[in-house]
């Protein structure tokens, strides 16, 4: 698809953040950033010749810059070799990711890439303690043995009994308590003022929301169900 | 059409269709002759003839040490014109091909889970986020917040709209202290309208959670993030029927 978006006068580059944005709908930076594996300065520029090029929108909702592409038809615009006025939006794209840092921000994100994002964040971080409840089968694919060097205690909360066996891990350093919330369906993790939640369905998207006080407000959450929980072994 | 006109169609600039026209009138001649025709400086004629030449409008012929230039004929627009065309031809021929996956990957994206943003110290996104919740008609609304931090934000009419709409009204209502603000002591006799105490001490919550149907509305820090996801809403209101039922009756 790169190859043939390339062909009718796409770069690459292009090519990839316009198939992202596709697919995520409406978008912010770091969501684009994550999908489409580039960084921000090199997401930025891109967004630009794309808007340039009619091929996707930008709106602004309460001082964050989102990204909406347009309908897939208007690529047809390009076969037109139409010379484009160029209209800049990098200075305001600048003005607004300071402010974004500080914002609440959602991050949608494929199965693939989260989990990638989650083994980054707490070898980068080195997180001395974890916390996370929902599902074992997530448990199972984000706590893998090459974790256990960067976190000093993983606490787990088990909501499903279908799967608790999935619980079942060889990992050092975790404490498990179990308290049945029969139709839990999503799996949380807390790490440093960032939530994560994991979806396990087919074409469901996980994601991250990045709020240092609902990440909190969140952890308080778990802390008074955890005292509610049964220890288990 | 005129030729000025049919060069830029061609794509080319005012400048370089200029250019294009010195050397046509000239015939065989140097770059010093084209820029005095042109009245442009030589630096500025010699890009424009390298971009004529890449388009196939001129040539430049070798001659004693010399380069000397000539415009083609203007016959040879058209075949450029027409080897355009094909290019267009080729290119929504493979715009076709891909356009049905592209549809697709348009169309699941448009039923994704999306994410809002309004501020709530601006009167007139609170006012319409509230027009939205009242609206949301939700078999039931589950409510936590924390009284300290969104005090100045209990609103009677807001809630009685509430109360018309829902099935069900919950709040966990998070102070130091179990003491309920008087404004609310009217509602505690209404069937949909139910609410309890938790501690701040024991549950240091900063934040005002509104769930109903698929929606969750967050507030902090200035900000309303809402959150249109069916799955977060469920797991959301799962943990806060557990809270429920950990939280003292006023």
């Amino acid at each position: 698809m790169i190859k043939q978006l390339q062909t009718i006068g796409l770069s690459k580059e292009e090519a990839k953040i316009y198939l992202a944005v596709l697919a995520l709908g409406k978008c912010n930076l770091p969501e684009l950033c994550e999908q489409s594996d580039y960084d921000k300065n090199v997401v930025e520029q891109q967004i630009n010749n794309l808007k340039q090029k009619g091929l996707l929108k930008i709106e602004l909702e309460n001082k964050r810059l989102m990204f909406v592409a347009e309908k897939p038809n208007k690529l047809f615009d390009l076969t037109e070799l139409k010379q484009k006025e160029k209209i800049s939006v990098m200075p305001r794209l600048d003005f607004i990711t300071k402010e974004m840092l500080e914002s609440p921000n959602v991050c949608f994100l494929d199965s693939d890439k989260i989990i990638n994002l989650w083994n980054k964040e707490i070898k980068k971080e080195k997180t001395n303690e974890v916390f996370f409840m929902g599902r074992g089968v997530w448990f199972k694919k984000l706590f893998s043995k090459k974790l256990e060097g960067f976190l000093i205690k993983v606490n787990f909360l088990c909501l499903d009994k279908q799967d608790y066996n999935n619980t079942k891990v060889n990992f050092n350093k975790l404490e498990k308590r179990s308290l049945l919330l029969p139709g839990f369906k999503l799996s949380l993790g807390f790490l440093d003022g960032r939530i994560f939640c994991f979806k396990s369905g087919k074409n469901e998207r996980s994601f991250i929301i990045d709020d240092r006080v609902l990440a909190s407000g969140m952890k308080a959450v778990f802390f008074l169900l955890w005292e509610q929980a049964e220890k288990i072994s | 059409m005129a030729l000025s006109q049919e060069l830029l169609s061609l794509g080319l600039n005012n400048k370089e269709s200029e250019v294009y026209l010195a050397a046509l009138q000239l015939g065989y001649c140097s770059v010093q002759e084209i820029a005095k025709k042109a009245n442009m400086n030589r630096t500025t004629v010699y890009t424009h003839i390298k971009n004529l030449i890449s388009r196939g409008l001129m040539s430049a012929v070798e001659k004693a040490g010399k380069v000397f230039y000539l415009a083609e004929r203007p016959e040879k627009l058209k075949y450029i014109q027409e080897q355009q065309e094909k290019e267009v031809a080729r290119r929504k021929n493979i715009l076709q091909k891909i356009m049905p996956e592209l549809e697709s990957i348009y169309n699941v994206a448009k039923n994704r889970p999306s994410v809002r943003y309004f501020s709530y110290e601006n009167p007139q996104e609170l006012a319409q986020v509230r027009k939205e919740i009242q609206e949301l008609r939700a078999d039931e609304m589950l409510n936590i917040f924390n009284y300290d931090l969104y005090k100045d934000y209990i609103d009677k009419k807001h809630i009685e709209k509430i109360l018309d709409m829902v099935g069900e009204f919950k709040a966990l209502y998070i102070s130091p202290g179990k003491i309920l603000d008087s404004r609310l002591h009217d509602f505690l006799e209404h069937e949909k309208f139910n609410i309890k105490f938790l501690s701040e001490t024991r549950f240091d919550f900063l934040n005002e959670i509104l769930i109903g149907d698929k929606q969750v509305y967050i507030a902090g820090r200035g900000d309303w993030l809402i959150i249109n996801d069916r799955l977060f809403a469920q797991t959301l209101s799962l943990l806060f029927h557990a809270l429920w039922g950990i939280a003292e009756e006023f």
